[in-house]
């Protein structure tokens, strides 16, 4: 269990330089995610169009964990239809959640994520941002939400 | 009991642990700096522990047979011990609990039942932990009081002269801390107290970060109420007491219903026992109090006087040594410092400090510590990471956060 496995590079340069890291005006759904223990916050913006996640985007204040998590989801759900956004999001909670689990070879650079799964400490921190998007997808509202908890099947909600 | 040691020596102190023995997987010692959570325990707690269940587990204040008279003496000893200590002035002044929070709960409902009237005031500091705000805004639910905060300045000191506005015909009561978890300010409360007490208010300290840094005089402070926890004290979890003067304590009503508390009981009515045993219904966790007893007796092993001198010293020594890290900034700069530094690094959130320092097994917190209002007075929207130290920490364990913290840095290439 080394500092490398979990902060891997590619993690810093998301935290450093997050992808869709912005607040989204116009979208058509908007949750709040909030870990009231440690402090990790993140909104997620979403916008749908025929079904399909056209825009995604997040904003907050929240540790590299978080932040790369959240920056990392944004590219990987985009384009997605909202059934195979939401089933993608919840297996890779599942994923996190479980070390056990064979890794499935289509996950690209979110297998740096996967080094949390030796600290259980932060495993909430990876998984906010995609509790926080399932929220956003479940109320499609312009309201703000807190994700107290989703549709997944953890106790691993913040 | 032997004199106390007008000498301190951190190292030969450090042998009473046996916790701090412990290296991680690399071989590093550990370096505990996160005693405003919990201390660690020496081996005379553990052992009281172990002597209790080997030599006298049985119920207090009910055995007819030796077992029953070894704890019920252990549990009362411990009483006195804590009574001296704070210097309260009659030993039925003290009533355990299981914690603070307990204590502050306790208190919280039994002071309202019989003192608030709707529309009174209770005065909570901005520094106060959640478990010294929470039992009162429940009270503002229930009873309709108003809870007011008493805020802090950017440094994390409490003005005195904001409480002389904040004080009215109505309130009646001020909960304030003796150190505060996060910054660890140490307000004057011999001068706060005085203040109150002129407006007619009763003052309850939160001493739950100070019983085992300051020495506390409950006479000479002369507040109402004060809670302590025994798990920040090098006793064990699960013990705690309120301190009450003895004329208010005789006033109040009892708190949970049961054996103990109650003198005769009629099927339906009861009349309460005296204090302190109105207060302690039920099987109280007589180990834990009697290991509380124990870390008393640790404690009274030092002159406050050498204590607190060393204490100071490595303080003040990370205080210096943290400002030498480029892009860190120590949050808050209280008049008077006990114990505790809670600072942030720039371009590292506190959760990933952590981790990173624990990987040089280094334990310390990051977050909010209980305190949200304070994290959003001193602008700490992400939290903060808080070094918080005992009798046991050394300047060595300073430099080997240094270090550790400027690891984080070039992990994160900063």
């Amino acid at each position: 269990m080394s500092l490398q496995e979990i902060y891997q590079e590619v993690l810093l340069a998301h935290n450093e330089h997050p992808n869709n890291f912005f607040e989204m005006p116009d979208a058509i759904s908007k949750a709040h995610g909030h870990n009231p223990l440690c402090g990790d916050e993140i909104s997620v913006f979403l916008n749908l169009e025929d079904n399909k996640l056209k825009q995604i985007s997040f904003t907050g204040q929240s540790c590299a964990i978080c932040k790369s998590s959240a920056s990392l989801m944004t590219e990987y759900l985009k384009g997605k239809t909202a059934d195979v956004a939401k089933k993608d999001a919840l297996a890779f909670i599942e994923l996190l959640n479980d070390p056990e689990k064979a890794v499935p070879e289509n996950l690209g650079e979110m297998e740096a994520l996967l080094g949390v799964r030796k600290f259980p400490a932060r495993l909430k921190c990876a998984t906010l941002a995609w509790h926080t998007f399932l929220k956003a997808l479940e109320q499609p509202s312009k309201g703000e939400t807190v994700s107290e908890s989703c549709s997944c099947q953890h106790n691993c909600c913040c | 009991m032997k004199s106390p040691q007008a000498t301190f020596d951190a190292k030969t102190i450090r042998k009473d642990f046996p916790a701090l023995t412990y290296c991680n997987a690399q071989g590093d010692p550990i370096v505990y700096l996160d005693n405003s959570a919990t201390t660690q325990k020496p081996q005379c707690v553990i052992d009281a522990l172990e002597d209790f269940y080997l030599h006298k587990n049985a119920n207090v204040h009910r055995g007819f047979y030796e077992w029953g008279n070894l704890a019920t003496q252990a549990y009362e000893g411990a009483r006195k011990t804590l009574a001296d200590f704070i210097g309260a002035e009659h030993v039925e002044e003290i009533v355990f609990t299981r914690g603070a929070t307990e204590a502050i709960n306790c208190l919280a409902e039994i002071i309202a039942q019989h003192h608030f009237q709707k529309e009174d005031e209770v005065i909570v500091s901005e520094l106060e932990h959640h478990s010294n705000m929470i039992p009162w805004q429940m009270q503002q639910i229930k009873r309709g009081i108003h809870v007011k905060g008493w805020q802090v300045d950017e440094d994390g000191n409490l003005d005195v002269k904001q409480l002389d506005q904040l004080l009215t015909p109505k309130t009646k009561l001020l909960a304030v801390t003796h150190v505060s978890n996060v910054v660890g300010t140490t307000p004057d409360l011999k001068n706060i107290i005085t203040q109150a007490h002129a407006n007619g208010t009763m003052v309850l300290i939160d001493a739950s970060q100070a019983v085992a840094h300051l020495p506390i005089d409950v006479k000479t402070l002369d507040c109402d109420f004060l809670v302590g926890s025994g798990h920040k004290m090098y006793g064990p979890m699960g013990s705690g007491f309120f301190y009450g003067k003895k004329e208010l304590l005789e006033a109040l009503p009892p708190y949970h219903g049961g054996g103990t508390m109650m003198e005769t009981v009629y099927i339906d009515s009861f009349t309460p026992a005296a204090i302190p045993s109105r207060f302690e219904a039920g099987t109280p966790p007589v180990a834990d109090i009697i290991g509380l007893g124990e870390a008393i007796q640790y404690l009274r092993q030092f002159t406050w006087e050498s204590l607190t001198a060393y204490e100071d010293k490595v303080i003040v020594y990370a205080e210096h040594a943290l400002q030498s890290v480029p892009n860190l900034h120590i949050i808050g700069h209280p008049q008077k410092r006990t114990a505790v530094i809670s600072f942030n690094i720039e371009g590292i959130h506190p959760h990933d400090v952590a981790t990173v320092v624990n990987d040089h097994n280094i334990a310390l917190r990051a977050g909010f510590h209980c305190c949200q209002p304070l994290m959003r007075r001193l602008k700490c929207n992400g939290g903060v990471v808080r070094a918080s130290f005992g009798l046991y920490n050394t300047c060595e364990d300073v430099d080997r956060l240094v270090e550790a913290l400027k690891n984080a840095q070039s992990l994160f290439k900063l």
